[in-house]
């Protein structure tokens, strides 16, 4: 009796352990490392991560801006923080991109910034701070005026100080 | 036989004749009058000319330093070079009183010539002589000053002048024609890389203007809509890149405007309006702005066809019936055909607005339209929704875009309005400020005044 009660004392204790386990992890944002929870989210933030790191690591690479414009809106929405690092990386991309022909032109700036300015909002969504000198970089350095004042927007919702 | 004049008298009258003589000579090389065109025989000029202008290099005050947009380099000096054939123009801003100076290089044809005195004829009323020296086959630069004022206007002017020189033994001979477009301009511009072809359109287009903004603004705008030197609704973000391959998008294009009216010393702002989502559920207000106009300089659409699912009715707003692509009894018009799309979130128009005499005129070199009246009371920044943007629609934007396509409820037959499932093209003049206070629009503006 005394090992089946023994037995039975363990096994609570194991799940004790491993429910406050999972709860930590949830709230560390680990969560998604378990791979029994792996989610549809995941898989969506893993195929829009894809489509952003290649216009980050390939600079010579003809994209498809408006699809990846499409990736970066829904990192926005997804809220996941490790996306920052990437977006970062982006923001510091000087050349221009290189667009498949039948992509749209955007109007008001070309399609890089177009991606750094949607950038600069998903880095806002998911409060990556410690990005904040990769925005102010591009506050500083743009010529273009709606990125600009996207950086600007940003770095004050982010803490940090717009100067000239 | 006694003389009828004594040797003292000859003698004084020798000396009196060596003097004027001698003074006269003196006076043919430091003090010589110019003498005339007339002056100058057909056998003069039929000679071979021993010296020739060479090289001509604008200067003085005033005087405006014009960049290549294809290179990003100031156009070079000097902008005449008779041996590469270059013959570039100058530009002034106007200013009482301002003389034309050029500092001149001549190439010498003749070897024994060491000394000359060179002057010219024409426009600005010539240039006054100068000496020029020769050591090697080219002189010195040698500085001259119109006689006559440039006059005090937006001009183009196509300057003439012909060169003569004296040289010593030989009388004045002609020694060559150089011929020079000269711009002046409205005020001193306020960029500091002004592109060459901005000068010459704009003062070509706003010559014999008062310095009045408005007049010169408008000025350029027709120029660019008539002419179609540059053209909108390809790739192009920035003047020097509209300039250099002629083709730009909107972004570029209010660059292009800001840069032209600055090159006449007319300051407009910039600024973009970017589509954002006016519904705070479900639907997507808008998701783009749809533009059949051609653009500036075009002729045909750059850009693909597409399907228009068009509302055009104002009772069928805010929930249009819409029974699928073959019904012709519901409130939506198929149209395919060519358009530019700008997307929200991001994407949007981009504008110029002149502040003038207490009103905002908008101008839209995209499409080559403007002076817009009454958009605004005063310049947009930040987030515009609603009432507030009911000047802008009705007195600018309705005209200039045809439609708005949005992710809105529609009724599919069912007699409920709760379909979303296809964005319909809204004819943006039927869509009100706002429903149940709610606005329909929304705009976030970039200004920079």
């Amino acid at each position: 009796m005394n090992r089946i009660r023994k037995l039975a004392l363990l096994m609570t204790a194991s799940f004790i352990v491993l429910a406050a386990a999972w709860v930590l992890l949830s709230q560390l944002g680990g969560a998604k490392v378990l791979p029994s929870l792996a989610s549809e989210e995941d898989t969506e933030f893993d195929q829009a991560m894809q489509k952003v790191r290649v216009v980050v690591q390939d600079p010579e690479a003809t994209v498809d801006w408006v699809s990846v414009y499409q990736a970066i809106l829904k990192l926005k929405e997804l809220r996941d923080p490790r996306c920052a690092p990437l977006l970062a990386q982006l923001l510091a991309r000087e050349k221009p991109l290189r667009i498949v022909e039948s992509s749209p032109l955007p109007g008001v700036m070309p399609p890089l910034e177009m991606l750094q300015s949607v950038a600069i909002e998903t880095l806002v969504a998911v409060q990556a701070n410690e990005q904040l000198p990769a925005i102010e970089s591009v506050y500083r350095q743009t010529r273009f005026m709606v990125l600009r004042d996207a950086a600007g927007s940003a770095i004050q919702a982010l803490g940090g100080a717009v100067g000239e | 036989m006694k003389s009828r004049f004594p040797f003292w008298r000859s003698a004084i009258t020798l000396a009196i004749v060596g003097a004027v003589l001698i003074l006269g000579l003196a006076a043919s090389y430091a003090q010589e009058p110019i003498p005339s065109l007339e002056g100058l025989t057909l056998a003069d000029s039929a000679k071979a000319p021993q010296i020739t202008p060479s090289k001509i290099s604008f200067s003085g005050t005033g005087l405006i330093t014009m960049y290549d947009p294809c290179t990003g380099l100031p156009v070079p000096k000097p902008e005449f070079d008779l041996l590469t054939g270059r013959n570039d123009p100058a530009a002034y801003w106007r200013a009482a009183d301002r003389q034309v100076s050029v500092r001149v290089k001549f190439r010498r044809l003749d070897p024994s010539v060491t000394q000359a005195w060179v002057a010219a004829w024409g426009t600005f009323g010539g240039f006054p002589f100068r000496s020029v020296t020769f050591s090697g086959d080219e002189s010195d630069w040698v500085t001259f000053t119109s006689r006559n004022a440039v006059p005090d206007a937006i001009q183009v002017h196509d300057a003439a002048w012909l060169w003569g020189a004296k040289i010593t033994g030989a009388p004045w001979a002609w020694i060559g024609i150089t011929r020079h477009r000269l711009y002046t301009t409205n005020e001193a511009p306020l960029t500091s890389r002004v592109y060459r072809e901005l000068v010459e359109w704009t003062t070509e287009w706003a010559q014999g203007l008062p310095d009045d903004d408005k007049q010169i603004a408008d000025a350029i705008m027709n120029g660019f809509a008539a002419t179609g030197v540059i053209k909108y609704g390809a790739a192009g973000w920035d003047t020097a890149e509209i300039l250099c391959t002629g083709d730009g998008m909107c972004g570029g294009m209010k660059e292009v405007f800001y840069d032209a009216t600055a090159t006449q010393g007319v300051h407009v702002a910039r600024s973009c309006y970017i589509l954002k989502d006016a519904d705070t559920g479900p639907e997507y207000q808008w998701n783009s702005m749809i533009i059949f106009s051609f653009g500036l300089g075009r002729t045909e659409h750059p850009w693909s066809a597409q399907t228009i699912r068009e509302v055009n009715d104002p009772s069928c707003y805010p929930c249009p019936e819409y029974l699928g692509a073959s019904s012709q009894d519901d409130c939506v018009d198929i149209e395919v055909r060519r358009a530019y799309e700008f997307y929200a979130p991001g994407d949007g128009h981009c504008i110029n607005f002149l502040e003038y005499d207490g009103q905002i005129y908008l101008y839209d070199l995209s499409f080559g339209t403007g002076p817009w009246p009454g958009t605004w009371a005063s310049l947009p920044y930040g987030t515009k929704q609603g009432t507030q943007l009911h000047d802008f629609r009705v007195n600018y934007m309705n005209t200039a875009l045809d439609y708005m396509r949005g992710t809105i409820y529609y009724d599919s037959g069912t007699g409920a309005c709760t379909s979303l499932d296809t964005r319909l093209d809204v004819d943006s003049d039927i869509i009100p400020d706002e429903i149940s206070s709610q606005p329909e629009m929304r705009y976030d503006w970039s200004t920079t005044p």
